[in-house]
C-alpha cells in the first residue's frame, strides 16, 4: 500500500505544556503509519492530573489521510473519558480541507 | 534439523560429524558441487558448504540454490577464506546467508547455525503470518465481489471506474433501481482496507438494496445505515459515503454527501454548473440522534453529466509528490476535446498522472450522462 514517496515523509510529533494546556504538534504526513507514536503523544497526558486541556496543533501538517481522521476520533473518546478538553488548532489549507470535507467542526473545536 | 554438508577435506568432516552428532543434527555429508545439488533432493534445513567444491563450486551451487524459487528460503553458509577479494565479490554475488573462515572451529559453526536458525524461524513466522493476512483479504474479496453481484445489470449511462490501493480496491459502489423506477447510486469509501472495509460493506449494501426495492427515501437509507456502522464499528473506522437518487425522469437529483469529495454538475459544454460539497459527517462516527439525515436537491435541466469522485482521486500523488486535485479534475471535466467523454478524460488523466504507481489510496470514479 505505500508508495515510494511514503518512505520519506513521516509523522513529527513534539508535545509542549504551559500552565494546565499541552500542545501536540503535528508535522509531515498523518497516517495510520503514525498511529503508534501519536497515540503514545497523548497517552501520556491522559494520566496527567495537571494537563486540562490538549490541543493538537495542525499548522505543519502536509497530508492526513482518513485514517488520521479516525485516530483524532479515538483520541476524542479517551480525552473526553478523561474529563479534558479537546482543541484542534492551525490546521494547514489541507486539513482545513479535510475537515470541511468531513464536517468534523460538527464533532470537534476547531481553531 | 538436517544439514547439508559439502565437504573437501577428511579432518573438516569428521570435526563437524562430532559437533553435529552432539548437537543432536542429522548430517548428510558429500564431497563435490554435483553431490550438493543432488542432495537438495533430500530437503535439507540448512547448507554448510566449503567455497572450493570439486566440480560445482560451493559459490556456485549456493547461486543456483538461491534462483530456485522452492530452495531459496534454506540457510546457506559458506566455508572460505576472507582474506581472498574475488572471494567477497563471488560471496555476495551468490547470495549467500552467511561465511565461516577457514580454519573451521566448532564454537564459530555452532554460534552460526543457531543464528542462522534464529533468522529462519522469524522467516517462517512471518510467512504464516503472511498466508493469514492473504487469506483474509481473499475472503474481504469474496464478500465484496459477492456484495456487488446482487446489483441489477450495468446501465448504459452510469460509468465506474475504480483503482485499488492494495490488493482490491475497498470503495463500495453499488446502485438498484426502486419500484418506481428512480435510481439510488451509493458511493463509499471505508477507512482501512480489505477485510475491515469488507465488514462494514456487508451491511450497508444488505440496507441499500432491500431499502431501496422497498422504494424508501434515501435519507432514511443513510439514517438506517449510521446507525448500523455506529453500531458495529469501531471508533475511528468510518464511512464517507455519498447516496443519490436520480428521478425516473431524469428531471432531479437528490442528494446526500457526508465526507465525500463535491459532487460535481456539469453542463453540455463542460462547464461546472453546480456542486454539491459534502455537508454531513460521515457515516459510522455519531449516534443517530446528532447526524443530520437531511439531503439536497438539484434540478437537472441543462445538466449533462454528474461526477462523483472518493478523495483517493483528488489526493492521488505522482512520483514527485503532487496531488492529482480538485483543479485538476475540472480541468479534466471542461477540456473537451472532440470523440472523448468525460468518464474517459478523467480516467486517463489520472493513470498518466500516476504513471503506473500504485495509488496510497482507493481511487474510484462514477459518471452519470443525465442526456
Amino acid at each position: 500500500m505505500d508508495t515510494i514517496n511514503n518512505t520519506t515523509q513521516k509523522l513529527h510529533i513534539n508535545v509542549t505544556a504551559i500552565n494546565n494546556t499541552a500542545t501536540i504538534f503535528l508535522s509531515g504526513t498523518f497516517s495510520f503509519d503514525a498511529h503508534r507514536e501519536f497515540k503514545a503523544a497523548y497517552s501520556n497526558l491522559l494520566n496527567n492530573s495537571k494537563i486540562g486541556n490538549i490541543v493538537v496543533n495542525l499548522a505543519a501538517v502536509e497530508y492526513l489521510d482518513s485514517s488520521a481522521l479516525g485516530m483524532l476520533l479515538v483520541m476524542r473518546d479517551h480525552v473526553q473519558a478523561a474529563n479534558k478538553s479537546l482543541t484542534l488548532s492551525s490546521p494547514s489549507p489541507i486539513a482545513v480541507r479535510t475537515f470541511e470535507i468531513a464536517s468534523f467542526d460538527k464533532v470537534f473545536t476547531i481553531n | 534439523m538436517k544439514i547439508l554438508f559439502g565437504q573437501t577435506n577428511a579432518v573438516d568432516l569428521d570435526m563437524v560429524e562430532a559437533l553435529m552428532l552432539s548437537e543432536g543434527h542429522e548430517l548428510i555429508s558429500v564431497s563435490d558441487g554435483n553431490a550438493v545439488m543432488a542432495a537438495m533432493q533430500e530437503n535439507p534445513d540448512m547448507v554448510l558448504m566449503d567455497a572450493n567444491l570439486a566440480q560445482v563450486s560451493g559459490f556456485e551451487c549456493c547461486r543456483l540454490i538461491k534462483h530456485d524459487e522452492k530452495k531459496r528460503h534454506i540457510p546457506v553458509i559458506l566455508l572460505m577464506s576472507t582474506q581472498d577479494a574475488t572471494a567477497w565479490a563471488r560471496f555476495s554475488e551468490c547470495s549467500a546467508d552467511d561465511f565461516i573462515e577457514h580454519p573451521l572451529h566448532p564454537y564459530v559453526i555452532k554460534a552460526k547455525i543457531k543464528l542462522l536458525w534464529h533468522i529462519q524461524e522469524l522467516y517462517h513466522r512471518l510467512e504464516v503470518s503472511h498466508r493469514h493476512a492473504e487469506q483474509e483479504i481473499r475472503l474481504a474479496k469474496h464478500m465484496f465481489d459477492t456484495i456487488t453481484k446482487r446489483q441489477p445489470k450495468e446501465i448504459d449511462f452510469l460509468h465506474f471506474w475504480s483503482l485499488s490501493a492494495g490488493h482490491f480496491c475497498g470503495d463500495l459502489f453499488i446502485f438498484e433501481r426502486t419500484p418506481d423506477d428512480h435510481l439510488h447510486v451509493f458511493l463509499g469509501d471505508f477507512t482501512g482496507h480489505g477485510l475491515s472495509a469488507a465488514m462494514g460493506a456487508l451491511p450497508i449494501s444488505d440496507i441499500f438494496f432491500s431499502m431501496t426495492r422497498k422504494g424508501c427515501d434515501i435519507g432514511k437509507i443513510v439514517e438506517e445505515m449510521n446507525h448500523k456502522l455506529y453500531e458495529i464499528l469501531p471508533t475511528g473506522k468510518f464511512c464517507s459515503a455519498t447516496l443519490l437518487r436520480l428521478e425516473a425522469d431524469y428531471s432531479k437529483l437528490e442528494i446526500w454527501n457526508g465526507g465525500l469529495p463535491p459532487l460535481l454538475l456539469v453542463d453540455s459544454h463542460g462547464k461546472i454548473s453546480g456542486n454539491c460539497e459534502s455537508f454531513h459527517l460521515p457515516l459510522g462516527i455519531v449516534d443517530p440522534a446528532e447526524l443530520s439525515f437531511q439531503t439536497k436537491q438539484f434540478d437537472l435541466s441543462g445538466v449533462h453529466s454528474v461526477v462523483l469522485c472518493s478523495d483517493g482521486l483528488i489526493e492521488a500523488q505522482n512520483a514527485l509528490g503532487e496531488y492529482f486535485g480538485e483543479e485538476k479534475l475540472a480541468q479534466m471535466i471542461a477540456s473537451k476535446v472532440k470523440g472523448t467523454s468525460i468518464f474517459n478524460r478523467i480516467k486517463s488523466s489520472v493513470l498518466s498522472f500516476l504513471e503506473g504507481l500504485e495509488p496510497h489510496d482507493d481511487v474510484s470514479l462514477v459518471v452519470i450522462h443525465i442526456h
